[in-house]
């Protein structure tokens, strides 16, 4: 049984009856991507992103965004403090939660837009920019936040640019019939949590992204990807079409998910598999089928 | 699947070029198609503006029967040109209503060429050439923006008219090429104008009154270069038809016009060369001095020794003439008088006994009685008139005993009948008389210097004696303006007409400038044809033989073109790839009709997979195919991808042909017998 499988397995002892979307948040972390998770409160969007890190082993930290959030109280802050040994005074920079290796940011939306850049730095750059001083995050860093659908009360949406930085954006949505009983049946979910052991060692994370990028595309598949960018522009559908970096995350995801399958090199399937949550926030809800529907897969 | 929308800088190119290729056509066009126009640029600002949506099917429907009724009504059912046009821009303009995306762009753009190209049909001058390139550049223009027209309307980043710019000029030495040296082929078919008046010209029939209402137009009738002598002005008599049958009324065109003479070799005397460029007539005759012979092509000489054109003039036509300058009209001339002696003395039997009485006192010899009646015209008081009264029953003998008041054709006909009368063989030749002769040293003859003359037989010859040289020496010495200068009736009814304030310098003098643009227009780039084609040919490249140096030609342009388009469809062939997309495709229908879901976005291994469950009998071939397309998938190097890509479209055809033999819902029932094969 491989690292991935066996994650894949534990990952799924907390989360009953999604194995897709555990599928693809793998993925999305394989892939070195921030990950959102979109869905109506007590989905267990804050569960999966606990399992997550600690499947991985991850030293993580939790912000709960709320309408008042501060951007220093994600980034850090520095503080006048006395040396207790020299007794002389200075400021001294308080680290923030986001200086983790995976930070979960919960319920994103409910920040006003300030707080909500402040972490757009720290995503894409993996450092943080205090008072003039550039300090790098640690590494791995993942992002995973979780928001509520943006029909709900008090959220303020995520821009556009924002939303470019995450590479995938799942949806848990209702468990089946027999996945709720288990779950009524069962022990509380955060303690199993807490119990979970780590499956995947930062060195298997290592070795996994080295496989992830060493994935083959072959023009094939390239072709395909490149006719999914052209069509997503051209089409009247869509009022803007997937920038460059969509099209490299797209490529990024694919080939992450062509390593949990097992493979060395990438499929036109691979591509689709990953397209509805690469694309659509991206893009709109339904633009991955749509584009599925219009796009060749081989031409 | 709805167009592209157009941007609105091509949709207001499109009605300029629209509106600008109508400008041709004005004047020639019903009053309803006016009002069309603008009823339809206002529903289509209404439209642009959002107040009006596009008409629906009804509307337009009615729109195009109120057009067709209209253009029927113009035309009662008759084929003519008028009606056509009419019938082409009604279309044209109602296509401007349904005007959205850029499918309707590209036709409109067409439809503007189109109709502007018809407008040369009715006026070819220098002003609307430079016209219809206006339309030309319009319609480019317009061409650019609708093709610059993308899902996104990005058009606006396009340099509309410098594209034009760049296009026409890249097209300009093949419009040149074109023209220099593609053959002139003749119209193949013609069709007639609506109105006669559309042509203004001499009839067949002559009339009192039919010549001074020529005289109310300025239009050119024809142009004359004289190479070397010029004659005089009163030698400028221009034969058009002779008129020989009286029937008390008016002269009709003798039947002898019809009749033909073999054109006589080269005249040997010294003589007038010129070069006439005629106007449309509609009608074969030309024009041409006394004695004229021509070696042009389709002109053909009568035996009343005119020169007619092979058919019905059209077009503008140029053509080289020889005249005598002493015209020597021996028997050769007289052969109508021959075969039809009796013709030239017939009158109809009882009117006008005044004159018949009168004339049998004057000599009966041809050239006597000519002085005697001259010298009878000039002591009388007559008046030479464009306006002279009606002349009732014996209308001649008021004329010439009571009223006195006429314009050439009452002198002609009153002399022509008194001739006859007195047992003299006479005519009356209806022509143009004089002309305008031009610095630049070409004549210009219009239509206000329409004429009639007589000619008398002497028994040896015809003879030409002009009755209104008695009447009024003006008119023959300084043309119809200078002899009418009392009356002040020439060009009464056109009053803005140049042509009646030659004694202004620089309205006339600009005038005479437009005048030789035009002149040098149709003479120049009009008037080749065939003919200077051949000598230009001869001349550039020392190819005598027309039809084959200009097929050689037009061949081996052609031949070009033919090698471009082979070159073209060379570069883009089908390539291997693309064998591969059209068997990827054939396949997937294939899979449709043996009921297997497959879309357009179906990955091949999906494909293969699905196949493989539902006709599990294919099972090999399938996993043949996903071996050979999961090649395609790992190989990189190009010769390598090129390769496997050749090995999947194999096997893949394979798989279709296999596909294709099997029945859907055959192995439902079998598949449980079936061993499947490990994959």
């Amino acid at each position: 049984m491989s690292a991935i499988e066996r994650a894949l397995s534990s990952l799924s002892t907390v989360i009953l009856g999604k194995n897709q979307q555990l599928k693809l948040s793998m993925c999305c972390l394989l892939a070195d991507g921030h990950l959102l998770i979109e869905d109506l409160p007590g989905m267990g969007k804050t569960t999966l992103s606990h399992a997550l890190a600690q499947v991985f082993g991850l030293k993580y930290s939790r912000i709960q965004f709320t309408s008042d959030l501060l951007p220093a109280d994600i980034i850090g802050v520095s503080i006048f403090e006395k040396d207790p040994d020299s007794g002389e005074g200075a400021f001294r920079f308080h680290q923030g939660p986001v200086f983790a290796q995976v930070v979960l940011a919960d319920e994103i939306n409910r920040a006003t837009a300030k707080s909500q850049s402040a972490l757009l730095e720290a995503m894409e750059e993996r450092q943080v920019t205090v008072e003039g001083q550039t300090r790098p995050l640690p590494q791995p860093f993942f992002v995973i936040a979780t928001q509520n659908p943006s029909s709900q009360g008090g959220t303020f949406p995520l821009p556009e640019s924002q939303l470019d930085r995450f590479l995938m954006c799942l949806s848990l949505g209702y468990p089946d019939e027999r996945a709720e009983r288990e779950l009524l049946e069962g022990v509380s979910r955060r303690h199993l949590v807490e119990d979970l052991q780590t499956v995947i060692s930062p060195e298997t994370l290592v070795r996994l992204r080295q496989a992830v990028a060493g994935v083959k595309a072959s023009s094939a598949v390239l072709d395909y990807l490149q006719r999914i960018l052209a069509f997503s522009r051209n089409d009247m559908r869509f009022t803007h079409g997937l920038s460059p970096r969509a099209g490299l995350a797209l490529l990024r995801a694919a080939k992450a998910w062509a390593v949990i399958e097992g493979r060395t090199f990438l499929i036109p399937e691979d591509v689709q598999a990953v397209l509805e949550p690469v694309v659509d926030h991206r893009l709109k809800s339904g633009a991955a089928r749509h584009i599925l529907e219009n796009v060749a897969a081989l031409a | 699947m709805t167009g592209v929308a157009l941007p609105r800088k091509a949709l207001l190119l499109q009605v300029l070029a629209v509106l600008s290729s109508l400008v041709p056509h004005l004047g020639y066009l019903p009053v309803w198609l006016y009002l069309m126009v603008a009823f339809v640029l206002g529903w289509r600002w209404l439209v642009y503006t959002g107040h009006l949506s596009f008409p629906g099917r009804f509307a337009k429907l009615v729109a195009v029967v109120l057009a067709c009724v209209g253009v029927y009504a113009l035309s009662g059912g008759r084929i003519s040109l008028e009606g056509s046009s009419a019938f082409l821009i009604s279309a044209g303009v109602l296509k401007l209503l349904e005007l959205a995306t850029r499918r309707d762009g590209v036709v409109v753009v067409f439809i503007a060429l189109f109709i502007q190209a018809s407008g040369f049909l009715f006026n070819q001058s220098i002003l609307y050439s430079l016209q219809g390139i206006g339309t030309l550049i319009l319609a480019c223009a317009a061409m650019v923006a609708t093709q610059a027209a993308t899902r996104t309307g990005l058009s606006s980043q396009v340099p509309v008219f410098g594209v034009t710019a760049k296009l026409l000029l890249t097209a300009l030495p093949f419009m040149l090429i074109v023209y220099f040296l593609f053959p002139r082929l003749g119209p193949l078919w013609s069709v007639a104008l609506q109105s006669d008046s559309a042509l203004t010209g001499l009839s067949e029939r002559l009339q009192p009154g039919d010549i001074s209402e020529l005289s109310q137009s300025s239009e050119v009738a024809f142009r004359v270069t004289f190479n070397g002598v010029k004659p005089s002005r009163s030698d400028l008599y221009w034969r058009a038809m002779t008129l020989d049958k009286h029937d008390g009324d008016g002269w009709d065109k003798s039947v002898l016009d019809a009749a033909q003479l073999p054109m006589p070799a080269i005249i040997e005397e010294a003589t007038y060369d010129y070069e006439v460029i005629q106007e449309a007539t509609g009608q074969a005759y030309l024009f041409a001095l006394a004695g004229s012979v021509s070696r042009d092509r389709d002109i053909e000489l009568t035996a009343t020794r005119l020169l007619r054109y092979g058919r019905p003039v059209y077009q503008r036509i140029r053509y080289d003439v020889s005249a005598p300058i002493e015209p020597v009209i021996g028997p050769a001339f007289d052969s109508g008088l021959r075969t039809a002696p009796d013709l030239y003395l017939a009158l109809p039997s009882g009117a006008n006994p005044m004159i018949r009485e009168w004339a049998r006192e004057l000599p009966s010899e041809a050239g006597q009685f000519a002085k005697a009646f001259l010298q009878f015209v000039r002591e009388q008081p007559f008046y030479y008139t464009l306006k002279p009264p009606r002349y009732g029953e014996d209308d001649i003998d008021q004329f010439l005993f009571s009223g006195r008041r006429g314009f050439c054709e009452h002198y002609a006909s009153a002399m022509a009948f008194a001739a006859r009368a007195a047992g003299i063989p006479s005519r009356v030749v209806a022509g143009y008389q004089g002309g305008e002769w031009h610095p630049d040293g070409y004549l210009t003859v219009r239509q206000y210097d329409a004429h009639a003359w007589v000619e008398l037989w002497d028994g040896q010859q015809w003879f030409r004696v002009d009755p209104t040289s008695a009447v009024a020496p003006d008119r023959i010495e300084y043309g119809l303006q200078g002899a009418l200068l009392e009356e002040d009736s020439f060009l009464e009814k056109s009053p803005l007409s140049p042509h009646r304030y030659t004694d202004i310098g620089w309205v006339n003098s600009l005038r005479l400038q437009l005048d030789t643009i035009n002149y040098q227009w149709s003479r120049w780039v009009l008037a080749y044809d065939g003919e200077r084609q051949k000598g230009l040919l001869s001349r550039w490249f020392g190819i005598d033989a027309l039809v084959d140096g200009l097929y050689i030609i037009a061949g081996s342009i052609a031949g070009l073109f033919v090698i471009g388009a082979l070159w073209q469809w060379w570069q883009q062939r089908p390539e291997k790839r693309k064998r591969l997309i059209l068997i990827w495709s054939e396949l997937r229908r294939t899979a449709l009709k043996k009921e297997i879901t497959v879309g357009e976005g179906t990955a091949p291994l999906s494909l293969l997979a699905e196949i493989e469950i539902i006709y599990p009998s294919l099972a090999a071939q399938c996993h043949t195919a996903r071996c050979a397309l999961i090649q395609v998938y790992k190989s990189e190097a190009e010769e390598m991808l090129e390769r496997a890509e050749k090995n999947l479209a194999r096997q893949l055809q394979l798989l279709n042909r296999q596909l294709r033999r099997v029945r859907p819902g055959a192995e439902a029932t079998t598949s449980g017998n079936i061993q499947k094969r490990p994959v």
